[in-house]
């Protein structure tokens, strides 16, 4: 489950807030709960959602292991950092090693990065859209 | 290992067939991949590939390619080994959202010696 948040929106239909706010009060809910219902269906009925779904999970776990590869290390450190769970679990001498560790623990991302990181990130051609 | 041309419709889609490994070959994907020489890395794959793949416990720092439009795309990226005709070798996978078709770059082009080679003889000339 994920967690909550405050969410504004501008430029939302007026009529239309006023008939959430009724539902959710004649249906004693809240008004988030109505406004996530209606998502949740409307994200169900696109073709690509399993796969958005998994790039959005994807994405939320690579940037906290990304936070911690950058918060935990003190730069001098040579070999391959394993990253997962918001945790640098350790640092290799052998990628394989720290593949193997990866698969072990299980996460729903892992990060296996060369030490010391690389200033830039890789920047590439893609060519036509795929 | 099987080059080929796909479909006449398609002014034949130029393929071949690899089998892409995890690093720990421990899971593998037979893909027909379509030879990209617009695509400068390794193997793109699609979304489901590459979590099949179990790449996502073993990922590089991401990547950002720009297309021949000018969009700008993140890529997911980690390593693999690729066995094209029975030669293994590793390289990178990539992978973003929307891909349909697995491409193969010219990264693995380079390594195979698949490189563009006209005919001798052309329809009409060109200098």
């Amino acid at each position: 489950m994920s967690g909550k948040r405050v969410v504004a929106i501008k430029n939302f239909d007026d009529e239309l807030y006023r008939l959430i706010k009724t539902y959710a009060s004649l249906e004693n809910r809240t008004v988030a709960s109505v406004i996530e219902e209606a998502v949740r269906g409307w994200l169900i009925s696109r073709s690509d959602y399993g796969e958005v779904l998994a790039w959005v999970r994807l994405e939320k776990e690579y940037q906290r292991n990304l936070e911690a590869l950058r918060k935990k290390l003190s730069g001098r450190e040579e070999g391959y950092a394993l990253v997962c769970n918001g945790e640098v679990v350790g640092v290799f001498s052998n990628y394989l090693d720290a593949a193997r560790k990866s698969m072990q623990i299980r996460a729903s991302e892992a990060m296996i990065v060369k030490l010391p990181l690389e200033g830039k990130p890789e920047k590439l051609e893609l060519g036509m859209p795929w | 290992m099987k080059a080929y041309f796909e479909n006449e419709d398609l002014n034949y889609a130029p393929l071949t067939e690899v089998v892409v490994y995890n690093p720990l070959k421990t899971r593998s994907v037979n893909l027909k991949l379509v030879i990209d020489t617009g695509f400068q890395g390794g193997v793109l794959l699609p979304l489901q590939a590459y979590l099949n793949l179990r790449l996502n416990l073993m990922e590089e720092v991401e990547a950002t390619a720009a297309t021949a439009t000018g969009m700008e795309v993140k890529l997911r990226v980690a390593k693999v080994i690729i066995d094209l005709g029975g030669k293994q070798f590793e390289s990178k996978a990539y992978t973003t959202l929307g891909v349909r078709r697995p491409l193969l770059g010219r990264e693995v082009l380079k390594r195979a010696g698949l490189l563009y080679n006209p005919p001798k003889e052309l329809k009409f000339p060109i200098r």
